[in-house]
């Protein structure tokens, strides 16, 4: 089965990528994005001590869907499940896990890889970084 | 902020920007009814509209 979910419990990857598998599958490729402590800004090395991620959550879960729907249309794909967490989390906590079954490998970690980037461009989920000394809201990777 | 009769999502932003200056420094999405705005669109009563800086999720 599809899924996109948002929750604000600790993601655990193993199941996220269990629930997509079908019978006629061969391979599952999983995502599992984390929460990174050291980041380079400006030739500097800033070190996170925890992370706030924020949702306009209908919007989301509708901008979701339509990542799902899109990939299952361009992609030989079976099943695709995302969740991403929101709320605060530790270091090296998950904050998102895409999960893509498929015949065969190549169509699954090509569905995987758009769909992450399409996630972080299109879909209204925002993240804070939070310091020893301050915190940011991220700029991002692109905008939609 | 109030609106007028058959103002455009684009005008909306405008008129936003107009009362909080500080925003134009931004780069902002704007959305109806949850859906992203082209710009176009004419804004209804009851419609619902978020103005957002770019995502960052991931």
């Amino acid at each position: 089965m599809d899924f996109y979910e948002l929750t604000t419990d600790v993601l655990e990857v193993g199941s996220v990528a269990r629930r997509v598998v079908p019978p006629e599958c061969g391979a599952t490729v999983t995502l599992d994005g984390y929460a990174r402590r050291f980041t380079k800004k400006d030739g500097k090395v800033i070190e996170t001590e925890y992370l706030v991620y924020e949702a306009y959550e209908e919007m989301a879960l509708k901008e979701m869907w339509k990542l799902v729907e899109k990939a299952k249309t361009d992609f030989a794909i079976s099943n695709v499940g995302i969740v991403h967490r929101i709320g605060r989390l530790e270091i090296g906590e998950t904050s998102v896990v895409i999960s893509v079954a498929a015949a065969h490998r190549r169509d699954a970690f090509a569905a995987c890889e758009w769909l992450i980037k399409e996630l972080k461009r299109t879909v209204p989920i925002w993240k804070k970084e939070v310091y020893a000394d301050g915190e940011a809201w991220s700029e991002g990777e692109a905008a939609a | 902020m109030s609106l007028t009769a058959e103002m455009t999502t684009r005008e909306v932003l405008a008129k936003l920007i107009d009362e909080f200056p500080a925003l134009s420094r931004m780069k902002l999405h704007v959305s109806l009814n949850q859906e992203y705005a082209s710009g176009k669109e004419i804004v209804k009563d009851g419609d619902e509209i978020a103005v957002f800086t770019a995502v960052s999720g991931g």
